[in-house]
C-alpha cells in the first residue's frame, strides 16, 4: 500500500462510519433557552395584578414573594460566566410615568471586566421597547464569586398605554457594542438577553398602594432590629443555629439592602437561605425569605446518591502555591442515577481556623435517562486571592444541589461515603510569593520579541533560550528527539494587580540543537488596554535530555526479574537517583514485546521538579527496528510520588520467542517544572 | 453565509452564525473525530462539545482569521482526550529514531501487491483495524497528516507543539502502520 492508497482509504473508511451527521437540532437545544419557570410565574402573577389590583395582606403578599423568589432562584446555577440569579420588579403595577425599579441579582465567578453594562428593555406587546436603562456593573476589588445586587431605573413614558409589558435585561461590552454571554435558570443565553419578568401598566386612575408596608410596618427598629431579625427569620423557616447565622449577618449588614448567603465557612450548616431586607422608610424594613425549607424538589435519597454519584478522580496541578497564582483541579465524576441530581461542585480552600479564602462553583450536566451512565470531567482554576497569608490551607470539594445549596451525598472512586458530601483531598503550602526572576537568571532568557493587536486578541511573542552547558545537555549523548520549552502557569497583570490568564500558548523549537537552545512562544490574551503588563510565568523543559545515556545490563535476568539499580541520572538541575528496574513482556495484537521499568523517586530542588522520566533505546546498538516509551508518574494522594518510564521493544525472534539482548542503553529525558518565576514587563501604548 | 460574517453573527449572540458553521464544518470534523475516536457516538459528541465550547470563546475570536484549523485544533484536541477517557490504555508516546523518513517510504512496495486483489471494503476494514491498534496521539497524528493532509509545520503550529513532537508522533504511527499493514 503506497501513501496514496493509503490516503484514499482512510478518506473511505472516514465516510463509511460516518457517512451523515446533523448536530444543529441538539447544538441548538442546548443553546436555546427554554422559558424560565420564574418567568412564567411572574406573567401569570403580573396578569392577575392587572386585573385585580388590591392590597395585599401581609402574609399573603411576603407568601407570594417567597414564592416568586423561590422560582427566581432556581434559574440559578454555577458557571463560568456572570450568572443572573433573580430579579424583583417594583411596583408591580406602576402607572404611566412611574419609575420602575428593578433589582437584579447577580454572581461574578470572575472579577467583571470593565466596561460591562448590563441593559434593560421594558418592551410593549408588540415587542417594541418602550422603555430602557442603562447600568454599569461597577467595577470594584471583589472577591469572586461574589453576588451583588444591581438596581435599575426606568423612568416609564406619561404617555405610555396600559397593559402587559415585558421586561428583558441583558449584558454587554460597552467598547465593543457585543452582547456578553450570561447564564440563567442553568443555561447559557443564546442572544445575551433574558426575560426577567412582566409587568401589567395599570391607569393612573387605577393606582394603589404597593406592598404590605404601605398600611403598617413589617417591623421597625424600635423593636431592635435582632428582635425583628430573629422573629421574622423563625417565619421564614429557619432553624435557631440558621437564624443565629442570618441575624450575625443582619447586624454586620446595618441597614442598606442586602442579599445574605449564610453559607461563609465549612462549619455552617449546610444550607443556603437568601433572605432580602429592603429598608421601605427610615426605621422600617421589609425582610423576605427567599427560599423555605422543604419547597424545593426531593432530591434522590441518600442511599442512592452514596451508591450512584461517584467522585472518579481528583488530579490537582501541584506545581507550586502562591498568592495570586492558579490552583487548577480536575475532576471526574460519574453518575448512575438515571436521573438528574441537579448537582453542583464546589471547590473550597480553608485557612487553618476553617475560614474560607477561595472558592468555585460549577454545575454537574449530567446526562441522564433510565440505565444511562454519565461521566463528566473539567479543570477548574481557582485563582489564590492575593493577600493570602503563607501557611497549609486545606482543599475541599464537594456536591451541592443546584437551587437550595443543600449538601449531596456522594462515594469517591475508592468506595468511601461521603455522605455530608464534602471531602476534603489534601492538604496544600501557600509559599511566599517567589521575588521574580530577572529575565535573564539561571541559563534561561526571556525576551519579548514582539506584541501584536489583532481583532480582539493581544499576541506576545515571547523569546526564551536555554543555557545548555547550565542546564547539563549533551547534545551529542541525546537521542535524534528534540526537546522543548514552554511557559508553564503564566500569568500577565496590569499596573493595577488585574491579572490575564492566556487563552493560548503556542510554541515553535528548533528542528536541530542550537546552544543556547531557542523556543519562540505566543501568549494570545484578551485585548489589552494601553499601559504596563507584567508576565511572571514558570518555564517548562519537555523531553530534557539527561547529562548522558544509561546503560542496562540485562545479562542473565530472567522476565518478571526486578532488582534494584545505583547511581544518578541528571536532567537540568535535578540528579536523579535510579531505584529500581523491571523487565516484563507485554502481549500486542502481534506477540509479546519485552519491556522494560525503570522507577526513579520525584525529585524537586532548586526550584525545580521532575514531573516525568522518558526513556529511549538505542535500538542501533541493539539492531532492532521498533521500541517505544512511555512514562507513568505514580500520585500518594496528589502528589508525585515515583515515576516509572517504561520503554518496549520489539526483541521476537523468527520462532516468536522474545530474546532478552545482554544489555540495553537508554537515552533518558524528563520533563522540568521550573517555578521562577521570571518577570517580564512591556507597554501597550495608546492608539 | 461567509465563515467571517458567520463568527460576527455569533459574536452578536445570534445562533444563526453558529448554524451556519456546523452546517458547513459538521462532517468533516466528525470524520475526523471518528478517525480518531474510533466511536461515531462519541465523536459527535466531541464535536457538538467543540462547536458549542467555540460559541462560549467565539467573542475571543478574530472573524478574520481561518476557523477551520483553529476548529479543527479543538476537535483533535478533544477527540484524543475522549479517545484516551474511554480507552484507559497505556500509551505509547515515544518513537524510535527521528521519524525524518517519508511514510510511504516507510511503508511496503508500493508496486501491485496482493492489495490490489483485496475488495475495497476489506481495505477500508484493515486499515481500519490498523488504527485501532494505534494510541489515540497517533491515531491523531494519522489523521492530521493523512486524512485533513495537513503538514508536519502545520501541525506544530496548530497543536501548539515543537515539530520534533509531531515527527515523534508520526514516527511512531507509521512505524506500527507499517508492521500492521505489512502484508497488504
Amino acid at each position: 500500500m503506497n501513501k496514496k492508497q493509503f490516503t484514499q482509504t482512510l478518506k473511505e473508511v472516514a465516510e463509511e462510519r460516518a457517512p451523515a451527521v446533523d448536530l444543529w437540532p441538539e447544538i441548538e437545544r442546548q443553546l436555546t433557552p427554554r422559558p424560565p419557570r420564574w418567568a412564567r410565574g411572574l406573567q401569570l402573577a403580573g396578569g392577575l395584578a392587572g386585573a385585580v389590583v388590591v392590597l395585599v395582606a401581609v402574609l399573603l403578599f411576603a407568601g407570594w414573594m417567597a414564592s416568586l423568589s423561590r422560582e427566581s432562584d432556581q434559574i440559578s446555577a454555577p458557571g463560568p460566566d456572570l450568572k443572573l440569579l433573580g430579579s424583583t420588579i417594583r411596583p408591580q403595577n406602576p402607572v404611566p410615568g412611574a419609575t420602575l425599579t428593578v433589582t437584579l441579582r447577580w454572581q461574578t465567578p470572575a472579577q467583571p471586566q470593565p466596561d460591562v453594562h448590563i441593559f434593560l428593555h421594558l418592551l410593549n406587546p408588540d415587542g417594541q421597547i418602550a422603555a430602557q436603562a442603562d447600568t454599569p456593573l461597577e467595577e470594584a476589588a471583589w472577591p469572586v464569586p461574589h453576588t451583588l445586587t444591581t438596581t435599575h431605573s426606568l423612568s416609564l413614558p406619561p404617555t405610555l398605554s396600559p397593559g402587559i409589558y415585558t421586561l428583558q435585561a441583558g449584558v454587554y461590552d460597552r467598547r465593543t457594542q457585543q452582547r456578553l454571554p450570561f447564564r440563567a435558570g442553568g443555561e447559557r443565553l443564546a442572544d445575551g438577553t433574558v426575560t426577567v419578568g412582566m409587568t401589567t401598566v395599570v391607569p393612573a386612575s387605577a393606582a394603589q398602594p404597593e406592598g404590605p408596608w404601605a398600611g403598617e410596618p413589617v417591623y421597625s427598629e424600635s423593636d431592635g432590629i435582632s428582635r425583628a431579625a430573629h422573629d421574622l427569620f423563625q417565619s421564614c423557616g429557619l432553624e435557631d443555629e440558621q437564624i443565629e447565622a442570618a441575624v450575625r449577618l443582619f447586624q454586620g449588614s446595618g441597614t442598606t439592602r442586602q442579599v445574605m448567603q449564610p453559607v461563609l465557612s465549612e462549619t455552617d450548616p449546610p444550607w443556603r437561605k437568601i433572605v432580602d431586607v429592603v429598608p421601605v422608610a427610615d426605621t422600617v424594613y421589609r425582610v423576605t425569605c427567599l427560599y423555605l425549607e422543604g419547597d424545593t424538589p426531593a432530591p434522590p435519597s441518600p442511599e442512592a446518591l452514596l451508591a450512584n454519584v461517584r467522585l472518579l478522580e481528583t488530579n490537582l496541578d501541584r506545581t507550586g502555591f502562591a498568592p495570586a497564582a492558579p490552583l487548577s483541579l480536575g475532576t471526574t465524576w460519574q453518575n448512575s442515577l438515571g436521573i438528574d441530581p441537579h448537582a453542583g461542585q464546589f471547590i473550597h480552600l480553608f485557612d487553618e481556623e476553617g475560614n474560607l479564602v477561595a472558592r468555585r462553583d460549577r454545575s454537574l450536566p449530567f446526562d441522564t435517562g433510565a440505565g444511562v451512565t454519565s461521566q463528566i470531567s473539567f479543570t477548574d482554576t481557582l485563582y489564590l486571592p492575593s493577600t493570602l497569608r503563607p501557611g497549609p490551607y486545606r482543599l475541599v470539594v464537594g456536591l451541592y444541589r443546584l437551587d437550595n445549596g443543600w449538601r449531596l451525598p456522594f462515594s469517591t472512586g475508592d468506595g468511601e461515603m461521603i455522605p455530608s458530601g464534602s471531602l476534603s483531598l489534601t492538604t496544600i503550602q501557600v509559599r511566599e510569593e517567589p521575588v521574580p526572576l530577572q529575565p535573564d537568571a539561571g541559563g534561561i532568557s526571556l525576551d519579548l520579541s514582539a506584541i501584536d493587536q489583532m481583532g480582539t486578541s493581544t499576541w506576545a511573542t515571547i523569546d526564551v533560550a536555554v543555557d545548555l552547558d547550565a542546564w547539563n545537555v549533551n547534545p551529542n549523548d541525546a537521542s535524534g528527539i528534540l526537546p522543548s520549552v514552554t511557559l508553564s502557569h503564566p500569568l500577565v497583570r496590569d499596573a493595577a494587580e488585574r491579572q490575564y490568564s492566556p487563552q493560548r500558548v503556542s510554541g515553535h523549537t528548533p528542528d536541530r540543537w542550537q546552544d543556547p537552545y531557542p523556543a519562540e512562544i505566543t501568549l494570545a490574551l484578551e485585548t489589552l488596554p494601553a499601559g504596563t503588563y507584567t508576565l511572571e510565568t514558570g518555564i517548562a523543559l519537555v523531553y530534557w535530555p539527561a547529562e548522558r545515556s544509561l546503560e542496562v545490563t540485562l545479562d542473565g535476568r530472567q522476565v518478571g526479574e526486578s532488582w534494584p539499580l545505583t547511581g544518578t541520572v541528571t536532567i537540568g538541575n535535578l540528579a536523579i537517583p535510579l531505584e529500581t528496574v523491571a523487565l516484563n513482556t507485554r502481549t500486542t495484537g502481534e506477540g509479546e514485546e519485552l519491556v522494560l521499568e525503570l522507577t526513579v523517586p520525584a525529585v524537586t530542588g532548586e526550584g525545580s521538579a521532575l514531573t516525568c522520566l522518558h526513556l529511549e533505546p538505542d535500538l542501533t546498538a541493539l539492531g532492532l527496528s521498533y521500541g517505544s516509551g512511555a512514562c507513568q508518574p505514580e500520585l500518594a494522594g496528589d502528589t508525585i510520588s515515583r515515576i516509572t518510564a517504561t520503554v518496549t521493544i520489539d526483541t521476537t525472534e523468527g520462532d516468536g520467542t522474545i530474546a532478552v539482548p545482554p544489555r540495553v542503553t537508554l537515552h533518558v529525558s524528563g520533563d522540568l517544572q521550573i517555578d521562577g518565576p521570571w518577570s517580564l514587563s512591556w507597554e501597550v501604548p495608546a492608539e | 453565509m461567509a465563515e467571517a460574517e458567520a463568527i460576527r453573527q455569533i459574536q452578536a449572540g445570534n445562533i444563526d452564525g453558529l448554524k451556519a458553521l456546523v452546517e458547513q464544518y459538521q462532517l468533516q470534523a466528525v470524520r475526523t473525530a471518528v478517525l480518531i475516536t474510533r466511536d461515531l457516538p462519541l465523536a459527535e459528541e466531541v464535536v457538538q462539545s467543540a462547536f458549542l465550547r467555540f460559541y462560549e470563546r467565539a467573542h475571543h475570536f478574530d472573524p478574520d482569521r481561518p476557523f477551520t484549523p483553529y476548529f479543527l485544533r479543538m476537535v483533535v484536541n478533544a477527540a484524543i482526550k475522549a479517545a484516551r477517557r474511554r480507552d484507559r490504555t497505556g500509551s505509547l508516546d515515544r518513537p524510535a529514531g527521528n521519524g525524518t523518513v517519508p511514510f510511504y517510504e516507510l511503508l511496503p512496495d508500493p508496486r501491485p501487491g496482493p492489495a490490489d486483489h483485496l475488495s475495497a471494503r476489506l481495505l477500508q476494514e484493515e486499515v481500519w483495524s490498523a488504527l485501532g491498534r494505534l494510541s489515540p496521539r497517533q491515531r491523531a497524528a494519522v489523521v492530521q497528516r493523512y486524512y485533513l493532509e495537513m503538514s508536519e509545520a502545520e501541525m506544530a503550529a496548530e497543536m501548539g507543539i515543537a515539530p520534533g513532537t509531531v515527527k515523534w508522533h508520526l514516527h511512531q504511527a507509521r512505524e506500527r502502520l507499517r508492521e500492521l499493514l505489512k502484508d497488504l
